[in-house]
């Protein structure tokens, strides 16, 4: 039987996790979404080309992010 | 290009990597784990090279650059999306290494068998993972069959570029097990990261005038292959069907899966996947770029595949250049393939031999996976040589194929009620869907094969499952493990 304390972090950490796939899951439908509904037609680098450079920067520092937190 | 000098650049390639796979050698000792996972005792830096030279094939340099000579800015996007993929490895990275380590797995798919109790499982998902890999190995093989045959004006014949890269994945898996692979692999990490850049910079600064020359020629000639969906190709279906599957990739391909169980800690792991980012991301730009080049400096191609030998063939390129960039082409299918080879044998032994005769020993199974390795390649290698469309499926529905193991992938770690049953039916059926649609060219309401295989196998895993009872205390034990140690070490 956990304390409850226990249940407590257990709680936080499941709600930690939540806010993590909620805002990788945004970030990978943005992926979609904004060249293909928003800047798809503009014919500029600074458009689809610098977004999905961007986006993948946004994702690699999110994932950095979540394991940063592992430990031995 | 005289093929005296191809077969010099290869016999450079060949003696470091020989050397390498000799080294790999030394500290070698007896059984499974330590043949096929180098003992779970991988560090930070091979273990990130060897997973990036797993992940990259020859599709980079060529199939990559020739998707954007074609269809544009769209070829980024679905390569990046696929880095982004990478965000599984923080949920299940960790997890696979704690329970491969906890329970002694060896392959992924005797993780699901295991978790899912069943023997059976095991040798399904270790037979469709056969079905799709082989012939995927035989298109690298072939792959570097054309690449010399091409640089040497035909000089060098298609299946002497076969031959000589199916030796070097056999000899290099077979040498030391992981160990060879992942040193070799972490050179020849370095020749396609370092090859594919150099090659870049020479092409734009010394054919476009720089990045902003490249830029400039592209917003005002190619414009359209700034735009999404572009010329044509990368329309919003074929866009998801590319993608889609390769998101799953890191979970769902197996010779990329088993490297989660070789990091020495779970720090490394964490080293692992960094390093692996910052080279994906880096050989991802510079592939598309290369492809754009092609675009500006070659618009008339009737074929988007030839944008790399047209390249490197030009002027453009010096041809001691031209030839480093083939050994890294041929560098990055080779490491694909050995990879491939390793991980396949591992099954064989491990899942295919050992799940139809228990209790047998260690040493047995052992020799069993070391036999296996020249087999499968042996196949790949017939398959490469009979250059039949039939392979070229297969290969093309590899990721289709693959990504079917993903909903039971998931139910092991994060849902109690998964079942056998529900795991077994889905990848047989979801196998099916995908080889069948490839084959066919048919496409239910515009979507691609990996889009219907994944629906059919997600469904049918839910539900059947919910029909079956599923393996309680294995799951209880398995799952109550990973529920303790993920808070200890501070894995969400």
């Amino acid at each position: 039987m956990l304390t409850p304390r226990a249940l407590g972090e257990e709680k936080k950490m499941t709600q930690v996790r939540y806010r993590w796939v909620i805002l990788l899951v945004v970030l990978i439908l943005s992926a979609y979404v904004v060249p293909y509904y928003l800047i798809g037609h503009i014919a500029r680098v600074y458009a689809s080309f610098l977004y999905w450079t961007v986006f993948a920067l946004l994702a690699m520092i999110t994932i950095i992010r979540i394991s940063a937190g592992w430990r031995d | 290009m005289a093929s005296g000098y191809v077969y010099l650049a290869m016999a450079v390639y060949v003696i470091i990597g020989f050397g390498m796979a000799y080294l790999a050698r030394k500290g070698l000792s007896a059984g499974m784990s330590d043949y096929f996972l180098a003992g779970r005792t991988v560090g930070s830096v091979v273990s990130a090279l060897t997973y990036s030279a797993t992940t990259y094939s020859a599709f980079m340099m060529v199939g990559l650059a020739g998707f954007t000579y074609a269809g544009g800015v769209g070829a980024l996007g679905f390569e990046l999306v696929y880095l982004s993929g990478l965000s599984l490895a923080v949920f299940f990275g960790p997890r696979f290494w704690l329970v491969g380590k906890k329970f002694g797995y060896i392959s992924p798919v005797e993780l699901l068998g295991d978790r899912y109790d069943s023997k059976v499982l095991g040798i399904v998902a270790a037979v469709a993972c056969c079905i799709f890999l082989i012939p995927y190995s035989a298109v690298q093989l072939m792959g570097v069959g054309y690449l010399m045959a091409g640089l040497s004006d035909g000089a060098i014949p298609f299946m002497v570029g076969v031959f000589i890269a199916t030796a070097l994945a056999v000899t290099w898996a077979w040498t030391a097990g992981m160990r060879s692979v992942a040193l070799t692999d972490s050179f020849q990490a370095l020749v396609m990261f370092i090859s594919a850049v150099v090659v870049l910079l020479v092409v734009v600064y010394k054919g476009l005038g720089g990045f902003s020359g490249l830029f400039h020629a592209l917003e005002t000639s190619y414009s359209e292959w700034l735009r999404v969906p572009g010329p044509g190709f990368f329309n919003l279906k074929a866009f998801i069907g590319l993608t889609l599957p390769w998101f799953f990739f890191c979970i769902s391909n197996p010779q990329v899966s088993q490297r989660l169980f070789i990091p020495r800690s779970l720090v490394t792991m964490k080293r692992m996947i960094t390093g692996f980012l910052v080279f994906g991301f880096i050989y991802t730009l510079v592939s598309v770029l290369w492809g754009f080049s092609a675009r500006v400096l070659f618009p008339g191609l009737a074929k988007a595949d030839m944008a790399t030998p047209t390249l490197l063939g030009s002027g453009v390129v010096p041809p001691l250049l031209a030839l480093v960039v083939m050994v890294g082409i041929t560098a990055a299918a080779v490491s694909t393939i050995d990879s491939i080879l390793l991980t396949l044998s591992s099954m064989v032994a491990r899942d295919i031999y050992r799940g139809m005769k228990p209790g047998v020993s260690e040493e047995r199974e052992l020799l069993i996976g070391k036999f296996v390795v020249p087999v499968i390649a042996v196949l790949s290698l017939l398959f490469a040589s009979r250059q039949m469309g039939l392979i070229a499926t297969l290969s093309v529905a590899s990721s289709a194929g693959l990504v079917v193991m993903v909903p039971a992938i998931f139910g092991a770690f994060f849902w109690k009620r998964g079942t056998a049953a529900g795991a077994i039916t889905s990848i047989m059926a979801g196998g099916i869907v995908a080889f069948f649609l490839q084959f066919s060219g048919i496409k239910p309401l515009g979507h691609w094969p990996g889009v219907w295989s994944l629906a059919t196998s997600l469904v049918l895993f839910f539900v059947i499952s919910l029909l079956t009872r599923p393996p309680q205390k294995k799951a209880e034990v398995f799952l109550g493990y990973l529920h303790e140690a993920t808070k200890k070490h501070g894995i969400i």
